[in-house]
């Protein structure tokens, strides 16, 4: 009788088991290609909509593959990427930051795509970051964007404080204190939360490389260079002045500055698109200009995006093919004119179109003007990019908390970071 | 125990023992062989290097920095989960017409997933838009803002707080049970000879909720010392390592810096620590039971 | 004899400052979950200052907009679905453990006991990264099914712990008296112990429930698909880089603190028994 009883629970506990992992059976057949992007993709205005009927056109013209999304908040991306490319799951279609794909080339993790990219239609009109994916004439990956970083302002706020368009930082500053002083809204605005290590980063990046400087030369550490210095010193005058928001995490700027609180940040001409589908009266009056640091246009960096297909993957011909429909004339109109991105190959945007969105021609000679180093870990050190930026963001916490002021911080900065690299294989 | 009994129990017990097995203690022994080897996620395989992980861990300024923090955090999270846990026991005890209600309306906190507690904490603590801000700044005796995520010094506390919001209601539930244990008779007697509530307080319930008030301080220990989603959701262990636990800094050597060996041996680490505190435990409680009236 | 040990102690005191004082209490320590409330309901915009204890105009649209905006849909569902699979599992398996821990003893058992107790002092960072190792030689990355394996293991020690405890206050003579009625033990077990178990049972369940359904790094870790994840993952995510909606995230956060809360306070009362096992006199 208890052999009975036994049996009973242990066919229970079988079933239970083979129920709920049934869905994952009946979810592999093999015409399945799977295409990873990133959940901001989805949410973004237009974007989600773009994407969705690319992938009902590649159906159609494809019956025998289904395309299947997955998604992933942006900030995980490139942690999440690595762990499911170690575990061998890898998707066939993936998308990558522009600034990971040396990571991920060095690591020999993507398919070459010579093979099909030579008799392609598109394979001269790709835009100059293209090379970026390029290593000793292997091309592994397909430029999907490129999203320099530009000054974004809003004209109605710097009119009323009755001050123009700042092409340094000195006027940047006599700008945001008179916004503060006659509207009562925050002049500028960067990541100043040093928990998003990323981010906070990223805002470094802007002004050390807008000023022509960077955090590495040569493959050394570079953080006590007086460049660097005074690039942040100049971010930390704002903060002191109350004249760009503490603990700022980057969503909430990007809100503020759609709501029309915020008169000026640099920032990705994604958030342009935010602007128009949140806060549409106020599109006309948001201007795109070069970030006003030494460097000019010459001085942003950049986002973007590149398509490529990992090395596992198990469908790689079926991969291709969407790459090759993204890249389309059709669909590579539509990116730039109705999402108001720059595409991975060159589109002539229409008169009424640049007539409309003006901003356009400034963000192409931005994207034209940038040099490539735009790794969101400094040159010669990308594949430690997370401990190198955690270490550079632990001292600028010290800075953003009041404890050291900057030269200081990035003295011990640059020896924190020359005591490391001395750890560093080879 | 017969034969046919033993067959039964190794039957009952044998999914439970497999389960744990497989899926906690293989892993157990999979992590210390890790910690032995140098594994990048990516890349080159795995590389024999004995001991000298832990070697090298006992050198290291982050090692170091993280085993402080630990001890700081732990000490502040279990001192003040007891502390409040022990205020709420002992009101909840004496205040019999709100007890029904209260007692469930206490317990909420731990009921409460660690992600929500770290949402909202953090939405109270923001710097620009924070209610504590507000509500301290009205006192007049705080700066108008406060930057309790992005200061160093303050993050600790921040973290303490929530971890000892939510860990409160272990403790005041174990010693409420603790206190309602203690028999009558013995306050009746020292009333009888004339005892004062704080002689009373101090002779008879303090050492009746001393057996009750080890297990509580054992198990806050032990959990605070586990405590990773948490602080990790909430500060990422920074700002500037200032809340950088050891359970922390074992998630971004492993997956952030994608160091798996280094990771598995603060891992082994701290399972070592854990025992070795448990067990040193065991015996300082057992000794001062035998001492105890 | 169980008395009310301390309440005696405060009869001078008087039994209007001690309710008063638990008011002030829960005034304080439950601020936390009001704010969280009030957040949700708030209408104006979230940047306002100072903010208001009272909104002016409370508005429920953020409780529709987690579920339209963004998919939460889902993610409760996975939620569901997969705590109480591994609740289920977890009692299914750790009764009978518990039952033979309670009636049999054997050094065997004894050792059994106490790796139960081991496992509660290890580290999940520790098992995390072998874990991740085992779960992708098994294939059971990215799979709910793998999520409820790893929750049941977590739960079968304390569910086993917790249930010895109440069996251990079931007197054996009533499965002796059943035996000589001419019950095996397994049916004495079913038929007599098991029901006067139900509080343990429940609490057991809520422990395990609660376990699965908190849990973030090991579904954060070991789910990749969008559409597989919990919701405490999902309220990470929420936090993201393009938007930052705390009215949603209150929201959410508080459709999701429901279960838990209402699960607790109906087994509030067999916790302590449980938890303390024996530690306590009397």
């Amino acid at each position: 009788m208890r052999i009975r009883h036994v049996r009973i629970l242990a066919t229970a506990l079988v079933a239970l088991l083979v129920v709920l992992s049934a869905p994952q059976i009946k979810a592999a057949p093999t015409t399945i290609v799977s295409l990873d992007f990133p959940s901001w993709m989805w949410s973004e205005p237009g974007v989600g909509e773009y994407f969705n009927d690319a992938i009902a056109e590649f159906e159609r013209e494809n019956p025998s593959i289904k395309i299947r999304r997955t998604t992933i908040p942006a900030g995980e991306w490139e942690d999440r990427m690595i762990v499911t490319l170690a575990s061998g799951q890898a998707p066939d279609v993936l998308k990558l930051f522009t600034n990971n794909v040396p990571f991920f080339v060095d690591r020999g993790l993507l398919e070459p795509l010579n093979r099909w990219l030579d008799n392609a239609p598109f394979k001269n009109r790709l835009i100059g970051v293209q090379k970026v994916a390029v290593r000793d004439g292997k091309v592994y990956g397909v430029a999907l964007t490129a999203s320099p970083h530009g000054f974004l302002y809003n004209k109605k706020l710097l009119d009323a404080a009755g001050v123009r368009v700042p092409t340094t930082p000195a006027e940047l500053f006599e700008a945001a204190r008179a916004v503060k002083a006659r509207t009562g809204q925050f002049g500028y605005a960067f990541a100043s939360d040093p928990s998003d290590v990323l981010q906070a980063y990223i805002a470094l990046m802007q002004w050390t490389i807008g000023n022509g400087t960077d955090f590495s030369r040569e493959g050394k550490p570079n953080c006590n260079d007086p460049k660097v210095v005074e690039s942040l010193e100049w971010m930390k005058r704002l903060l002191d002045a109350d004249l760009a928001p503490r603990g700022t995490t980057v969503a909430t700027f990007r809100r503020m500055f759609w709501e029309g609180q915020l008169a000026m940040i640099i920032d990705g001409p994604w958030t342009m698109t935010y602007v128009r589908d949140r806060n549409a009266p106020l599109y006309s009056s948001i201007g795109f200009a070069p970030v006003p640091l030494a460097m000019r246009e010459a001085g942003s960096i950049t986002g973007g995006a590149f398509y490529t297909i990992p090395r596992v993957s198990k469908s790689k011909e079926q991969a291709w093919k969407w790459i090759e429909l993204i890249n389309r004339e059709k669909w590579q109109r539509r990116w730039l004119e109705e999402l108001v991105q720059i595409p991975g190959t060159v589109v002539r945007p229409s008169e009424k179109f640049l007539k409309d969105n003006q901003w356009i021609s400034t963000l192409n000679e931005l994207a034209a003007k940038q040099k490539s180093g735009f790794g969101y870990a400094a040159p010669g050190f990308e594949k430690f990019g997370p401990e190198f930026r955690r270490i550079v963001i632990d001292h600028w916490a010290q800075v953003l908390a009041g404890r050291q002021p900057v030269k200081p911080a990035m003295d011990a900065c640059q020896a924190a970071l020359e005591r490391w690299a001395a750890t560093l294989p080879k | 125990m017969t034969a046919s009994s033993q067959r039964l129990a190794l039957i009952l017990i044998a999914p439970a023992a497999i389960l744990i097995s497989v899926v906690l203690f293989y892993p157990i022994l999979h992590g210390v062989w890790m910690s032995l080897y140098d594994i990048p996620l990516l890349g080159p395989p795995p590389k024999f290097v004995g001991l000298s992980n832990f070697a090298t861990l006992v050198m290291r300024e982050d090692f170091q920095h993280a085993f402080r923090v630990t001890l700081g955090y732990t000490a502040g999270t279990v001192a003040a989960a007891f502390g409040i846990g022990f205020l709420v026991a002992i009101l909840l005890n004496a205040a019999i017409f709100a007890r029904p209600i209260a007692r469930k309306l206490l317990l909420l906190p731990w009921a409460i997933p660690e992600v929500v507690a770290v949402l909202v904490f953090a939405w109270m603590l923001d710097f620009q838009f924070g209610v504590l801000n507000y509500l301290l700044s009205l006192t007049g005796y705080f700066p108008p803002k406060i930057g309790w995520l992005l200061s160093p010094d303050l993050a600790p506390y921040a973290v303490i707080a929530v971890t000892a919001w939510k860990d409160y209601p272990l403790a005041s539930v174990m010693i409420l049970a603790g206190l309602q244990g203690i028999p009558l008779e013995l306050y009746e007697a020292a009333r009888v000879d004339g005892a004062t509530s704080f002689q009373e307080f101090r002779h008879i319930t303090m050492p009746g909720l001393r057996p009750i008030s080890a297990v509580v301080f054992l198990l806050l220990t032990l959990y605070s010392f586990k405590r990773v989603a948490l602080i990790y959701i909430m500060t990422g262990g920074g700002p500037s390592r200032s809340t950088e636990t050891l359970s922390v800094l074992t998630y971004l050597e492993g997956f952030k810096f994608f160091r798996m060996g280094s990771a598995a041996a603060i891992g082994v680490a701290m399972l070592a620590v854990t025992l070795v505190f448990t067990l040193f435990y065991y015996r300082f409680t057992m000794a001062t039971a035998e001492t105890a009236p | 004899m169980r008395g009310r040990g301390g309440h005696r102690v405060y009869r001078r005191a008087g039994q209007a400052t001690a309710n008063l004082a638990v008011v002030a209490l829960i005034t304080v320590l439950l601020f936390p979950v009001y704010w969280m409330l009030i957040s949700s309901l708030r209408g104006e915009s979230q940047f306002s200052f100072p903010p208001k204890f009272f909104p002016s105009h409370p508005s429920a649209t953020s409780y529709v907009q987690i579920f339209t905006q963004k998919p939460l849909g889902t993610w409760l569902l996975n939620s569901i679905v997969v705590s109480l699979a591994s609740t289920v599992m977890s009692i299914v398996v750790s009764a009978p453990a518990a039952f033979v821990l309670s009636r049999f003893r054997s050094v065997a058992l004894t050792s059994f006991s106490v790796a139960i107790l081991v496992t509660q002092m290890l580290p999940a960072t520790l098992l995390i990264i072998p874990m991740y190792f085992l779960f992708r030689t098994l294939r059971l990355l990215d799979s709910l099914t793998g999520l409820v394996l790893v929750y049941t293991a977590f739960a079968i020690p304390l569910s086993v712990w917790i249930l010895r405890g109440f069996f251990d206050t079931i007197p054996r003579e009533l499965e002796e008296s059943a035996k000589i009625d001419g019950c095996t033990e397994l049916t004495a077990f079913r038929r007599i112990t098991l029901p006067l178990s139900l509080p343990g049972l429940a609490a057991t369940g809520v422990f395990a429930f609660v376990l699965a359904w908190n849990d973030f790094f090991f579904a954060k870790t070991f789910i990749n698909s969008q559409w597989k994840w919990v919701v405490t993952v999902g309220l990470s995510s929420l936090s993201g880089w393009y938007v930052l909606e705390w009215q949603q995230t209150m929201a959410a956060s508080a459709v999701f603190a429901i279960p838990p809360a209402i699960a607790f306070l109906f087994v509030q009362r067999y916790l302590v028994g449980g938890l303390t096992g024996g530690a306590v006199k009397g």
